[in-house]
């Protein structure tokens, strides 16, 4: 049974699969951008997920990660002139690494919702720090514009929509696949162990701060390779992405998704992303109506959708049984 | 900075204290009695402010607007535990936090609509609706009622845990909600009204605030991460430990923007940060976990 479902499984992600890379290139442009957008916001969502789905700690200061990022793209190339694309995002990744080296030395001094606060006081943090004494650099509420498309040193041109579409797909998979060996690998054991019981796991001898600190680190750092991204697709950063209420979204988008599960974050960014494209184009309102989605899902939806998914394959088995 | 300056500057931060107070007095309630982290709880300062705005503008009566903001908050907090919350308990955590985040981006969304964006400003009763000489500077009378208030407020909810039966019952359940039931305590109950009385206090503070702090959309989000700056600075635990951290970073956030304008609130979160090196569990905070 357990081969049918899984090959069931494969059938539909190789479907999704194929439909994000072949129709892409006939699909019209907000299309396509829209499909960019999902893939970013998955390979966000993925990080955040790897911390509070697997891990078992509830952040909400993923913001700072994709936002530092962001803006240290946004600051590198329009206001340094770099031009070559591996050295800002070297110097961006390298920028999460150490704002969440340092923070998660302190966050990580406290447990459960105190550290949900924590991560929340640090988001502020980093968007104070970035909108006041750093204005000059970050041009404040004005935000940074005009980051033209990196340059990778081949001859392909990432000018077009579709081409950096691809970019963004390449680096989506490798960045899923780093995901599955993570999730695969005894460290990814071991995190899924801490957030089911953290005691036993002490008691068997894990370093468990260790491996939560380590967690902390890999989820910036893919928040922050979704950052980079993001900076050169849109070409423009704003302050919203360093505010918590980004963080908020990423908490929704694996809510929606299903929380702990690989493939949930995907779905999560494919439903929230659509719903604000399709809805904002009715109403200014869309963060009162995304609170009312929310709602509903939180209250009725628990398990997200690859729960519901989860829920229809075992009513499926019954009935073969 | 000249001391009468540094004295009408601590009394700003005294008077801005006791409205964190306000607020943080309900949120570490509800953290200590039901274990949940409430993000709607600036958006009932906010909502509690308006709706005084409105009942003043067509009453003209500003006791009267107090009580319709403070009846506003308390209503909201009412609808959030008895409809949404109440269905939460017992699970992970994140739940509560991501209903209620929803909650607030509702609430923000529905007071941009029936308040529009534009910042309003309240003006203070006329019946202290002046200033008098402090030490050779005016000094705002409606700052020191303030202050009086959120003394008499502490003291009243200090009577209240300390003293009634309603405070030793809302403490058993702080305690230990198990025994509190086997005696024949009905928990439920005593959550929805804790709820109540913090959200209560909320709208409160929001309207009797808001002729220092103005009225603007982005305002529930200002208040609630220094609210929760409370929680992490002073740990949850005693009601005095609330209003000593209150104290503490009403005052140093005022010092801090008056010497380092750039930057903004963040002498706070150097408390906080400072805090969390040193002592992890806060500053009043009971158990080291």
């Amino acid at each position: 049974m357990s081969r049918v479902r899984s090959s069931w499984k494969s059938i539909l992600s190789a479907a999704v699969g194929a439909a994000f890379l072949l129709l892409v290139p006939v699909l019209p442009q907000y299309a396509v951008t829209l499909a960019t957008s999902i893939i970013i916001y998955s390979i966000y969502v993925s990080s955040a997920n790897l911390l509070t789905g697997y891990t078992g700690l509830v952040s909400l200061g993923q913001a700072m990660f994709w936002g530092s990022a962001a803006y240290s793209v946004a600051i590198l190339t329009s206001k340094a002139q770099i031009t070559n694309f591996y050295l800002v995002a070297l110097i961006g990744l390298l920028v999460v690494v150490l704002i969440s080296a340092f923070f998660g030395i302190l966050a990580l001094r406290v447990k459960r919702l105190y550290f949900m606060i924590v991560t929340f006081a640090f988001g502020h943090v980093v968007w104070c720090i970035a909108m006041y004494p750093m204005q000059k650099l970050t041009r404040g509420y004005d935000g940074i514009k005009d980051i033209a498309r990196p340059e990778l040193g081949l001859s392909v041109s990432l000018a077009t929509g579709v081409s950096f579409y691809y970019f963004v797909l390449i680096v989506a998979v490798i960045c899923f696949s780093v995901f599955f060996l993570i999730i695969r690998s005894p460290f990814g054991h071991a995190i899924v162990g801490i957030r089911d019981n953290e005691h036993r796991m002490a008691a068997l001898g894990y370093n468990t701060l260790l491996y939560k600190y380590i967690s902390y680190i890999l989820s910036a750092v893919f928040s922050g390779v979704a950052g980079i991204l993001f900076a050169y697709f849109n070409g423009y950063v704003n302050p919203s992405e360093l505010h918590w209420l980004f963080s908020g979204d990423a908490l929704m988008m694996m809510f929606i998704g299903g929380i702990g599960t690989f493939w949930g974050p995907l779905w999560g960014a494919l439903a929230y992303t659509g719903l604000r494209y399709w809805i904002s184009s009715y109403t200014m309102y869309w963060f009162g109506i995304e609170g009312i989605i929310f709602i509903l899902v939180v209250l009725f939806f628990r398990g997200g959708i690859a729960g519901f998914v989860m829920s229809v394959q075992k009513r499926l088995k019954w009935q073969r049984h | 900075m000249e001391f009468p300056m540094i004295v009408s500057q601590a009394l700003n931060g005294i008077a801005f204290g006791m409205l964190l107070f306000l607020l943080a007095a309900g949120l570490s309630l509800m953290f200590g009695l039901m274990g949940i982290v409430n993000l709607a709880h600036g958006a009932y300062f906010m909502v509690g402010g308006y709706v005084g705005l409105t009942v003043l503008e067509i009453t003209d009566s500003f006791p009267l607007a107090i009580v319709a903001g403070a009846a506003a908050g308390a209503f909201l907090g009412f609808l959030t535990e008895r409809f949404f919350m109440r269905r939460l308990y017992g699970l992970h955590g994140h739940e509560t936090i991501l209903l209620t985040f929803a909650l607030s981006l509702v609430l923000s969304d529905l007071s941009l609509f029936l308040w529009s964006g534009t910042p309003r400003w309240v003006q203070p009763p006329a019946f202290l609706d002046f200033s008098f000489s402090l030490l050779g500077n005016p000094y705002p009378a409606y700052r020191l009622a303030i202050i009086l208030i959120g003394v008499l407020i502490f003291v009243s909810l200090y009577w209240f845990q300390e003293r009634t039966l309603w405070g030793a019952i809302v403490r058993a359940g702080v305690d230990d909600k198990e025994m509190a039931t086997g005696l024949g305590i009905n928990i439920p109950l005593v959550f929805t009204m804790v709820f109540c009385l913090g959200a209560f206090l909320a709208g409160f503070g929001g309207f009797v605030g808001s002729p220092i702090l103005g009225l603007h959309i982005g305002l529930d989000v200002e208040i609630i991460m220094l609210a929760l700056a409370v929680v992490i600075v002073g740990g949850i635990g005693s009601l005095t430990g609330c209003l000593a951290t209150c104290l503490l970073l009403g005052i140093s956030d005022t010092l801090g923007k008056v010497l380092w304008p750039n930057y903004a609130s963040l002498t706070i979160y150097l408390v906080v940060v400072i805090v969390l090196l040193v002592k992890p569990a806060g500053l009043f905070g009971k158990e080291v976990k």
